[in-house]
Protein backbone atom coordinates (compact mmCIF):
# COMPACT_ATOMS: atom_id res chain seq x y z
CA UNK A 1 0.00 0.00 0.00
CA UNK A 2 0.73 3.55 -0.31
CA UNK A 3 2.94 5.32 1.98
CA UNK A 4 1.28 8.51 3.45
CA UNK A 5 3.33 11.88 4.02
CA UNK A 6 2.82 14.03 6.51
CA UNK A 7 0.16 12.04 7.90
CA UNK A 8 -0.54 14.14 11.02
CA UNK A 9 -0.49 17.78 9.60
CA UNK A 10 -3.09 16.07 6.73
CA UNK A 11 -5.28 14.46 9.04
CA UNK A 12 -5.85 17.68 10.64
CA UNK A 13 -6.43 19.20 7.66
CA UNK A 14 -8.67 16.79 6.99
CA UNK A 15 -11.04 16.35 9.99
CA UNK A 16 -11.27 20.09 9.51
CA UNK A 17 -11.98 20.02 5.87
CA UNK A 18 -14.44 17.31 6.65
CA UNK A 19 -17.06 19.53 8.92
CA UNK A 20 -16.28 22.28 6.27
CA UNK A 21 -18.12 20.19 3.72
CA UNK A 22 -20.59 18.58 6.04
CA UNK A 23 -21.69 22.38 7.10
CA UNK A 24 -21.82 23.50 3.35
CA UNK A 25 -23.51 20.12 2.35
CA UNK A 26 -26.37 21.12 5.15
CA UNK A 27 -26.72 24.63 3.92
CA UNK A 28 -26.92 22.89 0.45
CA UNK A 29 -29.77 21.25 1.36
CA UNK A 30 -31.56 23.64 3.60
CA UNK A 31 -31.55 26.60 0.33
CA UNK A 32 -32.45 23.28 -1.89
CA UNK A 33 -35.47 21.85 -0.14
CA UNK A 34 -36.45 22.89 3.03
CA UNK A 35 -36.15 26.78 2.22
CA UNK A 36 -37.87 26.75 -1.34
CA UNK A 37 -41.09 26.95 -1.92
CA UNK A 38 -41.17 24.84 -5.31
CA UNK A 39 -40.25 21.95 -3.10
CA UNK A 40 -43.55 21.87 -1.17
CA UNK A 41 -45.17 22.28 -4.42
CA UNK A 42 -43.06 18.79 -5.37
CA UNK A 43 -44.07 17.55 -2.59
CA UNK A 44 -48.06 17.83 -2.78
CA UNK A 45 -48.06 16.61 -6.53
CA UNK A 46 -45.68 14.00 -6.03
CA UNK A 47 -47.36 12.57 -3.43
CA UNK A 48 -50.62 12.68 -4.40
CA UNK A 49 -51.80 15.04 -1.45
CA UNK A 50 -54.42 16.26 -4.17
CA UNK A 51 -56.41 12.60 -3.65
CA UNK A 52 -55.86 12.07 -0.21
CA UNK A 53 -57.58 15.52 0.44
CA UNK A 54 -60.18 15.01 -2.15
CA UNK A 55 -61.18 11.34 -0.35
CA UNK A 56 -61.06 12.70 3.22
CA UNK A 57 -63.35 15.62 1.84
CA UNK A 58 -65.56 12.91 0.86
CA UNK A 59 -65.88 11.63 4.05
CA UNK A 60 -66.20 14.50 5.97
CA UNK A 61 -69.13 15.54 3.38
CA UNK A 62 -70.95 12.35 4.04
CA UNK A 63 -70.53 12.54 7.94
CA UNK A 64 -71.95 16.04 7.14
CA UNK A 65 -74.77 14.55 5.26
CA UNK A 66 -76.47 12.72 8.24
CA UNK A 67 -76.85 15.80 11.16
CA UNK A 68 -77.62 17.95 7.95
CA UNK A 69 -79.83 16.00 6.24
CA UNK A 70 -78.35 16.89 2.82
CA UNK A 71 -76.92 14.53 0.64
CA UNK A 72 -72.90 14.23 0.40
CA UNK A 73 -73.37 14.90 -3.17
CA UNK A 74 -74.68 18.52 -2.96
CA UNK A 75 -71.21 19.57 -1.20
CA UNK A 76 -68.75 17.34 -3.71
CA UNK A 77 -70.63 18.60 -6.36
CA UNK A 78 -68.93 22.11 -6.90
CA UNK A 79 -65.30 20.62 -5.61
CA UNK A 80 -62.73 18.88 -8.34
CA UNK A 81 -59.44 17.66 -8.04
CA UNK A 82 -57.80 20.39 -10.36
CA UNK A 83 -59.31 23.15 -8.22
CA UNK A 84 -58.02 21.65 -5.12
CA UNK A 85 -54.33 21.54 -6.35
CA UNK A 86 -54.32 25.15 -7.11
CA UNK A 87 -55.67 25.78 -4.05
CA UNK A 88 -53.67 24.06 -2.15
CA UNK A 89 -50.31 24.53 -4.38
CA UNK A 90 -51.14 28.46 -3.74
CA UNK A 91 -50.92 28.62 -0.03
CA UNK A 92 -48.17 26.52 0.41
CA UNK A 93 -46.35 28.76 -2.51
CA UNK A 94 -47.54 32.26 -0.47
CA UNK A 95 -46.97 31.26 2.71
CA UNK A 96 -43.71 29.90 2.62
CA UNK A 97 -42.93 33.21 0.70
CA UNK A 98 -44.38 34.93 3.65
CA UNK A 99 -42.39 33.07 6.04
CA UNK A 100 -38.99 33.44 4.60
CA UNK A 101 -39.63 37.16 4.24
CA UNK A 102 -39.91 37.30 0.20
CA UNK A 103 -43.21 38.86 0.65
CA UNK A 104 -45.24 40.65 3.16
CA UNK A 105 -48.48 39.88 2.09
CA UNK A 106 -49.89 37.21 4.53
CA UNK A 107 -51.17 34.38 3.01
CA UNK A 108 -55.13 33.22 2.46
CA UNK A 109 -57.17 30.45 1.28
CA UNK A 110 -58.93 31.70 -1.86
CA UNK A 111 -60.88 29.02 -2.35
CA UNK A 112 -64.15 29.89 -4.14
CA UNK A 113 -67.47 28.45 -2.26
CA UNK A 114 -70.22 30.38 -4.55
CA UNK A 115 -70.84 27.03 -6.26
CA UNK A 116 -71.23 25.11 -3.39
CA UNK A 117 -72.95 27.84 -1.40
CA UNK A 118 -75.80 28.29 -4.55
CA UNK A 119 -75.95 24.24 -4.05
CA UNK A 120 -76.58 23.90 -0.74
CA UNK A 121 -79.05 26.97 -0.65
CA UNK A 122 -80.66 25.83 -3.86
CA UNK A 123 -81.24 22.28 -2.68
CA UNK A 124 -82.53 23.29 1.22
CA UNK A 125 -84.48 26.07 -1.03
CA UNK A 126 -86.34 22.95 -2.88
CA UNK A 127 -87.03 21.16 -0.29
CA UNK A 128 -88.22 24.16 1.92
CA UNK A 129 -91.02 24.78 -1.06
CA UNK A 130 -91.63 21.50 -1.35
CA UNK A 131 -92.47 21.09 2.50
CA UNK A 132 -94.12 24.33 2.70
CA UNK A 133 -91.43 25.40 5.42
CA UNK A 134 -91.62 29.34 6.07
CA UNK A 135 -88.40 31.08 5.32
CA UNK A 136 -88.41 33.38 8.33
CA UNK A 137 -85.27 34.37 10.03
CA UNK A 138 -84.49 31.09 11.63
CA UNK A 139 -84.70 29.32 7.97
CA UNK A 140 -82.05 31.68 6.49
CA UNK A 141 -79.92 31.10 9.72
CA UNK A 142 -79.96 27.71 9.22
CA UNK A 143 -79.09 28.09 5.44
CA UNK A 144 -75.96 30.19 6.53
CA UNK A 145 -75.00 27.71 9.24
CA UNK A 146 -75.09 25.22 7.02
CA UNK A 147 -72.65 26.71 4.32
CA UNK A 148 -70.46 28.34 7.28
CA UNK A 149 -69.89 24.67 8.68
CA UNK A 150 -69.15 23.24 5.41
CA UNK A 151 -66.94 25.79 4.59
CA UNK A 152 -64.90 25.19 8.24
CA UNK A 153 -64.69 20.74 6.76
CA UNK A 154 -63.31 22.33 3.61
CA UNK A 155 -61.23 25.48 3.97
CA UNK A 156 -58.52 24.25 6.88
CA UNK A 157 -57.99 21.31 4.87
CA UNK A 158 -56.70 23.36 1.91
CA UNK A 159 -53.16 24.02 4.74
CA UNK A 160 -52.20 20.75 4.20
CA UNK A 161 -48.53 21.33 4.89
CA UNK A 162 -49.62 23.50 8.06
CA UNK A 163 -47.48 25.77 6.27
CA UNK A 164 -50.37 29.13 6.90
CA UNK A 165 -50.39 27.77 10.43
CA UNK A 166 -46.67 28.07 10.68
CA UNK A 167 -46.66 31.95 9.41
CA UNK A 168 -49.03 33.26 11.94
CA UNK A 169 -46.80 31.65 14.48
CA UNK A 170 -43.84 33.58 16.25
CA UNK A 171 -41.35 30.99 14.15
CA UNK A 172 -41.93 32.86 10.84
CA UNK A 173 -39.82 35.84 12.45
CA UNK A 174 -36.98 33.33 13.54
CA UNK A 175 -37.00 31.33 10.12
CA UNK A 176 -37.33 35.53 8.61
CA UNK A 177 -33.74 36.64 10.91
CA UNK A 178 -31.92 33.56 10.18
CA UNK A 179 -32.79 32.08 6.65
CA UNK A 180 -30.34 34.89 4.76
CA UNK A 181 -27.33 33.63 7.02
CA UNK A 182 -27.59 30.17 5.16
CA UNK A 183 -26.13 31.63 1.92
CA UNK A 184 -23.78 33.26 4.24
CA UNK A 185 -22.17 29.97 5.82
CA UNK A 186 -22.29 28.16 2.74
CA UNK A 187 -19.68 30.91 1.02
CA UNK A 188 -17.58 30.59 4.33
CA UNK A 189 -17.53 26.97 4.03
CA UNK A 190 -17.05 26.80 0.75
CA UNK A 191 -13.60 29.07 1.46
CA UNK A 192 -12.75 27.79 4.46
CA UNK A 193 -12.62 24.18 2.27
CA UNK A 194 -10.86 25.39 -0.67
CA UNK A 195 -8.36 26.87 1.62
CA UNK A 196 -7.80 23.85 3.40
CA UNK A 197 -7.63 21.60 0.04
CA UNK A 198 -4.94 24.52 -0.56
CA UNK A 199 -3.03 23.85 2.40
CA UNK A 200 -2.74 20.30 1.72
CA UNK A 201 -1.45 20.88 -1.73
CA UNK A 202 1.11 23.01 -0.11
CA UNK A 203 2.06 20.44 2.82
CA UNK A 204 2.38 17.76 0.21
CA UNK A 205 3.62 18.94 -3.08
CA UNK A 206 6.61 16.54 -3.40
CA UNK A 207 3.91 13.94 -3.11
CA UNK A 208 1.27 15.55 -5.15
CA UNK A 209 -0.40 11.85 -5.45
CA UNK A 210 -1.24 11.68 -1.98
CA UNK A 211 -4.30 14.51 -2.58
CA UNK A 212 -6.23 11.96 -4.50
CA UNK A 213 -6.54 9.62 -1.62
CA UNK A 214 -7.18 12.60 1.01
CA UNK A 215 -9.99 14.44 -1.03
CA UNK A 216 -11.18 10.90 -1.37
CA UNK A 217 -11.17 10.45 2.47
CA UNK A 218 -13.16 13.63 2.58
CA UNK A 219 -15.60 12.45 0.54
CA UNK A 220 -15.69 9.40 2.19
CA UNK A 221 -16.25 10.92 5.59
CA UNK A 222 -18.57 13.56 4.88
CA UNK A 223 -20.83 11.65 3.35
CA UNK A 224 -21.13 8.92 6.03
CA UNK A 225 -21.71 11.45 8.88
CA UNK A 226 -24.89 12.54 6.80
CA UNK A 227 -25.61 8.83 5.54
CA UNK A 228 -25.72 7.77 9.04
CA UNK A 229 -28.89 9.63 10.61
CA UNK A 230 -30.42 9.98 7.30
CA UNK A 231 -29.93 5.99 7.26
CA UNK A 232 -31.63 5.56 10.20
CA UNK A 233 -34.48 7.39 9.86
CA UNK A 234 -35.30 5.96 6.35
CA UNK A 235 -34.47 2.36 7.24
CA UNK A 236 -36.70 2.79 10.64
CA UNK A 237 -39.78 4.26 8.79
CA UNK A 238 -39.07 7.09 11.76
CA UNK A 239 -42.13 9.03 10.49
CA UNK A 240 -44.55 7.05 10.30
CA UNK A 241 -45.48 8.00 13.60
CA UNK A 242 -46.17 11.54 13.13
CA UNK A 243 -48.73 12.39 15.75
CA UNK A 244 -51.54 14.20 13.07
CA UNK A 245 -53.69 11.39 11.77
CA UNK A 246 -55.48 14.03 9.56
CA UNK A 247 -54.63 11.67 6.12
CA UNK A 248 -54.05 14.91 4.03
CA UNK A 249 -51.58 16.22 6.41
CA UNK A 250 -49.69 13.18 7.60
CA UNK A 251 -49.85 12.44 3.73
CA UNK A 252 -47.92 16.08 3.09
CA UNK A 253 -45.57 16.50 5.88
CA UNK A 254 -44.40 12.48 5.86
CA UNK A 255 -43.95 13.10 2.00
CA UNK A 256 -41.44 16.16 2.84
CA UNK A 257 -40.38 14.92 5.47
CA UNK A 258 -39.48 11.70 3.84
CA UNK A 259 -38.14 13.23 0.56
CA UNK A 260 -35.81 15.62 2.31
CA UNK A 261 -34.08 12.15 3.96
CA UNK A 262 -34.27 10.09 0.50
CA UNK A 263 -32.22 12.99 -1.33
CA UNK A 264 -29.53 12.88 1.95
CA UNK A 265 -29.37 9.38 1.71
CA UNK A 266 -28.86 9.11 -2.05
CA UNK A 267 -26.63 12.41 -2.34
CA UNK A 268 -24.01 10.77 0.67
CA UNK A 269 -24.29 7.34 -1.07
CA UNK A 270 -22.95 9.01 -4.18
CA UNK A 271 -20.53 10.68 -1.74
CA UNK A 272 -19.16 7.84 0.07
CA UNK A 273 -18.96 5.97 -3.13
CA UNK A 274 -17.19 8.92 -4.68
CA UNK A 275 -14.93 8.74 -2.20
CA UNK A 276 -13.94 4.91 -2.19
CA UNK A 277 -13.52 5.50 -5.74
CA UNK A 278 -10.68 8.19 -5.22
CA UNK A 279 -8.52 6.13 -2.20
CA UNK A 280 -8.75 3.56 -4.84
CA UNK A 281 -7.47 5.33 -7.88
CA UNK A 282 -4.97 6.91 -5.65
CA UNK A 283 -3.36 3.47 -4.79
CA UNK A 284 -3.63 2.50 -8.61
CA UNK A 285 -1.96 5.85 -9.16
CA UNK A 286 0.82 5.32 -7.08
CA UNK A 287 1.40 1.52 -8.39
CA UNK A 288 1.32 2.20 -11.48
CA UNK A 289 4.24 4.95 -10.50
CA UNK A 290 5.93 2.90 -8.86
CA UNK A 291 6.29 0.10 -11.42
CA UNK A 292 6.97 2.85 -13.96
CA UNK A 293 9.96 4.15 -11.37
CA UNK A 294 10.99 0.30 -11.10
CA UNK A 295 10.89 -0.20 -14.88
CA UNK A 296 13.28 2.51 -15.30
CA UNK A 297 15.49 1.80 -12.72
CA UNK A 298 15.97 -1.97 -14.67
CA UNK A 299 16.57 0.03 -17.90
CA UNK A 300 18.97 1.90 -16.50
CA UNK A 301 20.70 -1.05 -14.15
CA UNK A 302 21.04 -3.07 -17.54
CA UNK A 303 22.69 -0.38 -19.26
CA UNK A 304 25.15 0.60 -16.87
CA UNK A 305 25.92 -3.24 -16.42
CA UNK B 1 35.06 -6.56 -3.03
CA UNK B 2 35.91 -8.65 0.22
CA UNK B 3 33.66 -11.97 1.92
CA UNK B 4 33.05 -9.48 4.91
CA UNK B 5 31.56 -6.35 2.48
CA UNK B 6 29.50 -8.94 0.77
CA UNK B 7 27.88 -10.34 4.11
CA UNK B 8 27.27 -6.95 5.36
CA UNK B 9 25.75 -6.08 2.23
CA UNK B 10 23.80 -8.55 2.23
CA UNK B 11 22.90 -8.64 6.55
CA UNK B 12 22.01 -4.63 5.08
CA UNK B 13 19.38 -5.70 2.48
CA UNK B 14 18.03 -8.11 4.58
CA UNK B 15 17.55 -5.95 7.65
CA UNK B 16 15.91 -3.63 4.63
CA UNK B 17 13.32 -6.37 3.35
CA UNK B 18 12.56 -6.99 7.23
CA UNK B 19 11.68 -3.07 7.57
CA UNK B 20 10.07 -2.96 4.67
CA UNK B 21 7.28 -5.89 5.77
CA UNK B 22 6.62 -4.60 8.88
CA UNK B 23 5.94 -0.71 7.25
CA UNK B 24 4.03 -2.30 4.69
CA UNK B 25 1.43 -4.04 7.01
CA UNK B 26 1.49 -0.29 8.67
CA UNK B 27 0.71 1.28 5.35
CA UNK B 28 -1.77 -0.86 4.40
CA UNK B 29 -3.43 -0.39 7.65
CA UNK B 30 -3.32 3.48 7.66
CA UNK B 31 -4.21 3.68 4.48
CA UNK B 32 -7.17 1.27 5.19
CA UNK B 33 -8.04 3.14 8.29
CA UNK B 34 -7.44 6.77 7.94
CA UNK B 35 -11.16 7.48 7.01
CA UNK B 36 -12.81 5.80 9.26
CA UNK B 37 -10.39 6.61 11.96
CA UNK B 38 -11.44 10.30 10.70
CA UNK B 39 -14.96 9.44 10.63
CA UNK B 40 -14.76 8.34 14.31
CA UNK B 41 -13.30 11.35 15.53
CA UNK B 42 -16.05 13.22 13.80
CA UNK B 43 -18.63 10.97 15.02
CA UNK B 44 -17.45 11.48 18.84
CA UNK B 45 -16.71 15.10 18.65
CA UNK B 46 -20.45 15.25 17.08
CA UNK B 47 -21.96 13.71 19.66
CA UNK B 48 -20.19 15.60 22.17
CA UNK B 49 -21.42 18.44 20.23
CA UNK B 50 -25.03 17.51 20.34
CA UNK B 51 -25.52 15.97 23.64
CA UNK B 52 -26.97 18.16 25.05
CA UNK B 53 -29.20 19.68 22.38
CA UNK B 54 -30.59 16.05 22.18
CA UNK B 55 -31.48 15.52 25.28
CA UNK B 56 -33.54 18.72 25.42
CA UNK B 57 -35.29 18.20 22.03
CA UNK B 58 -35.59 14.37 21.82
CA UNK B 59 -38.81 14.37 24.24
CA UNK B 60 -40.27 16.60 21.84
CA UNK B 61 -39.46 14.51 18.54
CA UNK B 62 -40.66 11.45 20.37
CA UNK B 63 -44.63 13.16 20.93
CA UNK B 64 -44.24 14.02 17.54
CA UNK B 65 -42.95 10.65 15.88
CA UNK B 66 -43.89 8.09 18.18
CA UNK B 67 -47.94 7.74 17.39
CA UNK B 68 -48.98 4.39 16.38
CA UNK B 69 -48.10 3.86 12.66
CA UNK B 70 -50.70 3.40 10.03
CA UNK B 71 -49.74 -0.06 9.76
CA UNK B 72 -50.13 -0.96 13.38
CA UNK B 73 -53.98 0.87 12.48
CA UNK B 74 -54.58 -1.32 9.93
CA UNK B 75 -54.79 -4.15 12.19
CA UNK B 76 -57.03 -3.01 13.87
CA UNK B 77 -60.91 -4.82 13.02
CA UNK B 78 -62.71 -3.97 16.37
CA UNK B 79 -62.12 -0.47 16.23
CA UNK B 80 -59.81 1.69 14.77
CA UNK B 81 -59.48 4.03 17.93
CA UNK B 82 -57.14 0.91 19.91
CA UNK B 83 -55.20 -2.94 19.47
CA UNK B 84 -57.72 -5.40 19.02
CA UNK B 85 -55.99 -7.42 21.73
CA UNK B 86 -56.13 -3.86 24.11
CA UNK B 87 -56.74 -4.94 28.13
CA UNK B 88 -59.84 -4.70 29.15
CA UNK B 89 -59.78 -1.76 31.81
CA UNK B 90 -62.03 -2.78 34.79
CA UNK B 91 -61.87 -0.79 38.03
CA UNK B 92 -63.41 -1.72 41.46
CA UNK B 93 -65.42 1.91 42.75
CA UNK B 94 -67.83 1.77 46.57
CA UNK B 95 -70.92 3.39 45.51
CA UNK B 96 -74.02 3.87 48.31
CA UNK B 97 -77.08 1.84 47.88
CA UNK B 98 -79.50 2.14 50.44
CA UNK B 99 -77.27 3.85 53.47
CA UNK B 100 -74.80 0.91 52.71
CA UNK B 101 -71.40 1.17 50.71
CA UNK B 102 -70.98 -1.87 48.29
CA UNK B 103 -68.58 -2.48 46.20
CA UNK B 104 -68.78 -3.01 42.01
CA UNK B 105 -66.65 -3.24 39.37
CA UNK B 106 -66.73 -0.89 36.52
CA UNK B 107 -65.51 -1.73 32.87
CA UNK B 108 -64.11 1.73 31.48
CA UNK B 109 -64.63 2.12 27.65
CA UNK B 110 -61.32 2.87 24.89
CA UNK B 111 -62.40 5.59 22.94
CA UNK B 112 -64.76 3.97 20.03
CA UNK B 113 -65.64 1.47 21.97
CA UNK B 114 -69.20 0.21 22.17
CA UNK B 115 -70.46 1.25 25.64
CA UNK B 116 -74.09 1.21 26.29
CA UNK B 117 -77.69 0.82 24.76
CA UNK B 118 -80.11 3.19 25.10
CA UNK B 119 -83.97 2.67 25.39
CA UNK B 120 -87.57 5.17 25.74
CA UNK B 121 -89.94 2.73 24.82
CA UNK B 122 -92.24 5.71 25.05
CA UNK B 123 -90.52 7.84 22.28
CA UNK B 124 -90.02 4.77 20.17
CA UNK B 125 -85.88 4.81 21.28
CA UNK B 126 -85.08 0.89 20.93
CA UNK B 127 -81.74 -0.35 21.58
CA UNK B 128 -80.09 2.66 20.59
CA UNK B 129 -76.64 1.96 20.76
CA UNK B 130 -74.05 4.48 22.49
CA UNK B 131 -70.64 4.48 21.93
CA UNK B 132 -67.37 5.76 24.03
CA UNK B 133 -66.81 9.61 22.19
CA UNK B 134 -68.52 11.80 19.45
CA UNK B 135 -65.95 11.96 16.55
CA UNK B 136 -67.98 12.28 13.45
CA UNK B 137 -66.97 8.72 12.36
CA UNK B 138 -68.56 7.10 15.50
CA UNK B 139 -71.53 9.05 15.36
CA UNK B 140 -72.37 7.29 12.29
CA UNK B 141 -72.49 4.03 13.77
CA UNK B 142 -74.72 5.58 17.01
CA UNK B 143 -74.82 7.66 19.79
CA UNK B 144 -71.88 8.91 21.80
CA UNK B 145 -71.18 9.44 24.69
CA UNK B 146 -68.92 12.37 25.76
CA UNK B 147 -65.96 11.07 27.33
CA UNK B 148 -65.32 13.86 29.11
CA UNK B 149 -68.11 13.78 31.28
CA UNK B 150 -69.38 10.91 33.95
CA UNK B 151 -68.68 7.51 32.97
CA UNK B 152 -72.03 5.77 33.64
CA UNK B 153 -72.74 4.43 36.94
CA UNK B 154 -70.34 7.13 38.87
CA UNK B 155 -72.19 10.39 40.32
CA UNK B 156 -72.38 13.33 37.97
CA UNK B 157 -73.60 14.42 35.02
CA UNK B 158 -73.62 11.68 31.73
CA UNK B 159 -73.90 12.90 28.67
CA UNK B 160 -74.92 11.64 25.16
CA UNK B 161 -75.40 12.99 22.39
CA UNK B 162 -76.82 11.62 18.44
CA UNK B 163 -77.86 12.87 14.85
CA UNK B 164 -81.20 13.94 14.64
CA UNK B 165 -81.85 12.06 11.48
CA UNK B 166 -80.54 8.72 12.63
CA UNK B 167 -80.32 7.29 16.37
CA UNK B 168 -81.85 10.19 17.60
CA UNK B 169 -84.56 10.88 15.11
CA UNK B 170 -87.15 9.80 17.76
CA UNK B 171 -85.68 11.63 20.95
CA UNK B 172 -88.33 15.39 19.95
CA UNK B 173 -91.08 12.58 20.59
CA UNK B 174 -89.95 11.85 24.74
CA UNK B 175 -92.19 14.11 27.52
CA UNK B 176 -91.16 14.89 30.86
CA UNK B 177 -91.71 11.68 33.13
CA UNK B 178 -91.05 8.78 30.56
CA UNK B 179 -88.85 6.32 31.54
CA UNK B 180 -85.20 6.06 29.82
CA UNK B 181 -82.81 2.92 30.33
CA UNK B 182 -79.35 2.85 29.94
CA UNK B 183 -77.15 -0.54 30.20
CA UNK B 184 -73.87 -1.10 29.91
CA UNK B 185 -72.42 -4.26 30.60
CA UNK B 186 -71.52 -3.59 34.31
CA UNK B 187 -75.12 -1.74 35.28
CA UNK B 188 -78.47 -0.88 34.50
CA UNK B 189 -79.62 2.61 35.32
CA UNK B 190 -83.24 3.95 34.97
CA UNK B 191 -83.72 7.12 34.50
CA UNK B 192 -87.00 9.88 34.56
CA UNK B 193 -87.31 12.64 32.39
CA UNK B 194 -87.71 15.44 34.12
CA UNK B 195 -86.51 18.54 31.62
CA UNK B 196 -86.94 19.68 28.28
CA UNK B 197 -84.29 22.19 27.28
CA UNK B 198 -83.84 23.94 23.57
CA UNK B 199 -79.97 25.97 23.84
CA UNK B 200 -77.25 27.51 21.45
CA UNK B 201 -74.62 24.96 20.49
CA UNK B 202 -72.43 27.92 22.00
CA UNK B 203 -73.96 26.80 25.20
CA UNK B 204 -72.13 24.74 27.25
CA UNK B 205 -74.10 24.24 30.22
CA UNK B 206 -76.15 21.47 30.20
CA UNK B 207 -72.62 19.40 29.04
CA UNK B 208 -70.61 20.44 32.09
CA UNK B 209 -70.12 18.55 35.29
CA UNK B 210 -72.86 18.47 37.69
CA UNK B 211 -72.79 18.11 41.46
CA UNK B 212 -76.27 15.94 40.98
CA UNK B 213 -76.50 12.68 39.07
CA UNK B 214 -77.76 12.68 35.88
CA UNK B 215 -78.29 11.65 32.28
CA UNK B 216 -78.19 14.25 29.10
CA UNK B 217 -79.55 13.49 25.65
CA UNK B 218 -78.91 15.95 22.61
CA UNK B 219 -79.27 16.45 19.19
CA UNK B 220 -79.42 18.78 16.81
CA UNK B 221 -82.79 21.28 16.85
CA UNK B 222 -83.88 21.57 12.92
CA UNK B 223 -87.55 21.67 13.91
CA UNK B 224 -88.41 19.83 10.07
CA UNK B 225 -85.60 22.02 8.61
CA UNK B 226 -82.78 21.07 6.32
CA UNK B 227 -79.43 21.68 7.08
CA UNK B 228 -77.13 22.54 10.75
CA UNK B 229 -79.26 24.66 13.12
CA UNK B 230 -77.50 26.33 15.59
CA UNK B 231 -79.80 25.22 18.45
CA UNK B 232 -79.55 21.53 20.51
CA UNK B 233 -82.62 20.39 21.77
CA UNK B 234 -82.01 18.85 25.11
CA UNK B 235 -83.49 16.20 27.61
CA UNK B 236 -82.41 15.94 31.08
CA UNK B 237 -83.02 12.58 33.09
CA UNK B 238 -82.34 11.97 36.68
CA UNK B 239 -81.64 8.25 37.93
CA UNK B 240 -84.47 5.93 40.04
CA UNK B 241 -82.67 2.72 40.08
CA UNK B 242 -79.60 0.92 39.60
CA UNK B 243 -78.84 -2.64 38.90
CA UNK B 244 -75.67 -3.44 39.02
CA UNK B 245 -74.40 -6.65 37.60
CA UNK B 246 -71.96 -9.54 38.09
CA UNK B 247 -68.73 -8.65 35.53
CA UNK B 248 -66.44 -12.11 35.05
CA UNK B 249 -62.75 -11.19 35.39
CA UNK B 250 -60.86 -10.20 32.03
CA UNK B 251 -58.73 -13.42 31.08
Amino acid sequence: MKKLYNYPAMLIICVLACISVVVGEVCILAKAMVLNPDYYLWVIDKKNVTDVLYNELDEAYEQLSVPTYIPKEVYMNSITREQLSATTRSVARSSMQYILGWTNDKPVIDYDFTQMENDITDYIETYSEANSIEKDDVYYETVENTIEVAREKLEPRLDVLLLKKISESRFTNQVRKYSPLVSAILSIAAVVTAVLLIFMVIINRRHIIDIIYWVGTILFVSGGLLLIPSLYLSLTNYFDGFILSDPTIYAAMTGALYGIVDRMVMVNIIMCCAGVVFIIFAQIAHSIRKSEIKRRREEMESIES
Amino acid sequence: MSNSDTVKGAEQTARVHKTTSSSRVLRTFTYVLTPFLILCILCSIGYLALYKPYNEFISNFNYVFSDVTPETKSLRTLNKYRDDDAPIQMHEIEVEVNGKTEQHTMVYPYYGDYYATLNCEAAGMKDIPVYSGQADDILMKGAGWYNASSYIGKPGNVVIAGHNHTDFYYLPNCKVGDTVTLETVYVKITYEITERVIFHETDYTYVEPTEDDRLTLYTCWNNGRLGMSEWRLCYICKPTNYEWKEVPEAE
